[in-house]
């Protein structure tokens, strides 16, 4: 495997929260500047030593903010990078470049952030219509939001999978009970039963608004340096074992659920390979959730269970706490917060450091203490695609 | 139905100006024959730059749909429920459109149906019934 050469030799050594679900009165910028603040501080690196600084960005800026850059963000944290990206495409794209600066040599020390101010500003993701103009073909069809979209496929795969809303209820109620663990998640406090979803209101049929996730307010940051460098830093290491990385540019309405070529396909074995793990190696699983069927068709295309069999294999007690494969365990982003690829990644960082209070994994939670955990990033309708596999307590 | 007219490029205006022809009209690749939507100046299937208009039947099946409960525009609020479906045309490509002339929970998935044209509006669009009500968008 040619990736195989960079196993367990970059480690996630810092992670950085914020406040987080409704915050009003803030910019994306300050989001993004206090999530760096605080993962630099985690790992016990000085802002000043961090030569690399990735932000994902949305577009446009929301409610009353003003463009995020990440010049602004720098000027706040008061550092001069040597490497600055503003990237729309998120973590999945920010994970590479932070391992090919790290690998050249260009950077020690990387920064991702993530930071919005999307519930406050109502950001919205009905992207075919901007004011009164159509921005593509689809709004003449009435075919708006990305909503819609994954809906068209799930829809696909109920026909030929026998997949539905039994099978997505299981998802958004194992993950809202993860969030009850979790003090910090938006729906904490807000246990989901099954009535609640049943009787949720249809916005695009098949989905419920319960089948997908809310926005938040927030930012989110990890610091990425060498494997040797974070031995000597203040958390234990939380290295990458493997990454996958895979793109299906085609309009999802080309894409068929199922297809063992899917970006997550692809981007899943090629990460296992390079982790040399099997899936009963995998202690957790922390996926991309912006829908519940984008769970189930994570789940499918990771290998971890059969389309046909999603409806057997995802149970609340199979993937949701003190079952034998978590998933999302912080809530995820249909019931923790909407942080994108970071929701996942942190999650799987905090749980593999031991630091995930009541929800951790383990004794406390009934489950396996755990070694490896896999996180999925997914963009655009499946259409492009990173899998990590991140290993904690090892000696490398 | 819907009174969103779409944004027209370059790439795409031949296609709509037959539409308001009431015909349907994909991008064909004539060195390898991949017919394709949206159109583009090259085949994505071999990238030669030798693709021409082709006229097809009109005549296919829905390889999936979802019906809106909700309107994404003000312009969309009569039209709810309403159906958006991707229709595997009979030469091969698959398209977004509307089916009309059918209750929602009367769709079903292979279900065969045929191009119809919208009246309203500036730009005419093609939308899909069930084959054989003779029904009119």
């Amino acid at each position: 495997m040619q990736y195989s050469r960079l196993k367990n030799k970059y480690a996630i050594a810092g992670i950085g929260y914020t406040p987080q679900g409704k915050v009003p009165g803030r910019t994306a910028a300050s989001f993004h500047a206090q999530a760096c603040i605080n993962a630099a501080k985690d790992a016990g690196v000085a802002l000043q030593e961090v030569d690399g600084l990735l932000l994902y960005r949305h577009f446009p800026p929301v409610g009353e903010d003003i463009e995020t850059t990440a010049f602004t963000v720098a000027e706040q944290l008061g550092i001069q990078p040597a490497i600055l990206g503003q990237e729309h495409y998120c973590t999945r794209n920010g994970l590479p470049q932070a391992i090919g600066l790290l690998e050249s040599g260009l950077c020690n020390y990387v920064l991702i952030s993530y930071g919005d101010n999307a519930r406050s500003g109502k950001r919205s993701f009905v992207k075919e219509v901007i004011g009164e103009q159509a921005t593509d073909e689809l709004a003449a069809y009435g075919d708006m939001s990305t909503l819609a979209k994954y809906a068209m496929l799930a829809r696909r795969a109920e026909y030929e999978f026998g997949t539905g809303a039994h099978v997505w209820k299981e998802i958004a109620l194992a993950q809202r009970a993860w969030a009850q663990l979790n003090p910090i998640a938006q729906m904490h406090g807000k246990p989901l039963t099954d009535e609640q979803y049943e009787n949720e209101r249809m916005v695009v049929e098949p989905f419920r608004l319960l089948d997908a996730t809310p926005v938040s307010d927030g930012g989110r940051a990890i610091l990425l340096t060498s494997a040797k460098n974070a031995h000597r830093l203040k958390q234990p290491p939380v290295y990458i074992s493997g990454i996958g990385f895979a793109n299906r540019p085609e309009s999802p309405y080309r894409h068929v659920p199922g297809d063992p070529y899917s970006a997550a396909a692809v981007a899943a074995k090629q990460a296992f390979q390079m982790a040399g793990v099997t899936h009963k190696d995998i202690d957790a699983c922390e996926l991309y959730d912006c829908f519940t069927y984008t769970v189930e068709s994570l789940l499918v295309d990771y290998g971890f269970c059969k389309a046909n069999e999603s409806g057997a294999f995802i149970t609340r007690g199979r993937i949701g706490p003190g079952g034998a494969l978590p998933v999302n365990t912080s809530g995820g982003m249909l019931s923790e917060a909407y942080f994108m690829g970071m929701t996942a990644i942190c999650e799987a960082a905090m749980q593999l450091m031991g630091r995930a209070g009541e929800r951790q994994l383990g004794e406390r939670t009934g489950t396996k203490a755990p070694k490896t955990i896999v996180c999925g990033d997914n963009g655009g309708v499946f259409q492009s695609h990173c899998t990590l596999i991140l290993s904690g307590g090892i000696q490398v | 139905m819907i009174h969103i007219p779409p944004k027209i490029s370059c790439d795409t205006a031949p296609f709509w100006a037959a539409c308001n022809e009431r015909t349907l009209q994909l991008r064909q690749c004539e060195a390898c024959g991949h017919i394709y939507w949206p159109a583009a100046p090259f085949c994505p299937a071999c990238a030669s730059a030798n693709v021409k208009w082709q006229k097809l039947t009109g005549e296919g099946t829905v390889f999936s749909y979802v019906v809106f409960r909700q309107a994404f525009d003000a312009r969309l609020q009569e039209a709810i429920p309403y159906v958006v479906a991707v229709i595997r045309l009979r030469e091969g490509p698959k398209i977004v459109s509307n089916i009309l002339c059918c209750p929602p929970e009367k769709i079903f998935i292979d279900m065969p149906v045929r191009v119809a044209w919208s009246e309203e509006g500036i730009q005419r669009v093609p939308q899909f019934v069930p084959c054989g009500t003779g029904a009119k968008a």
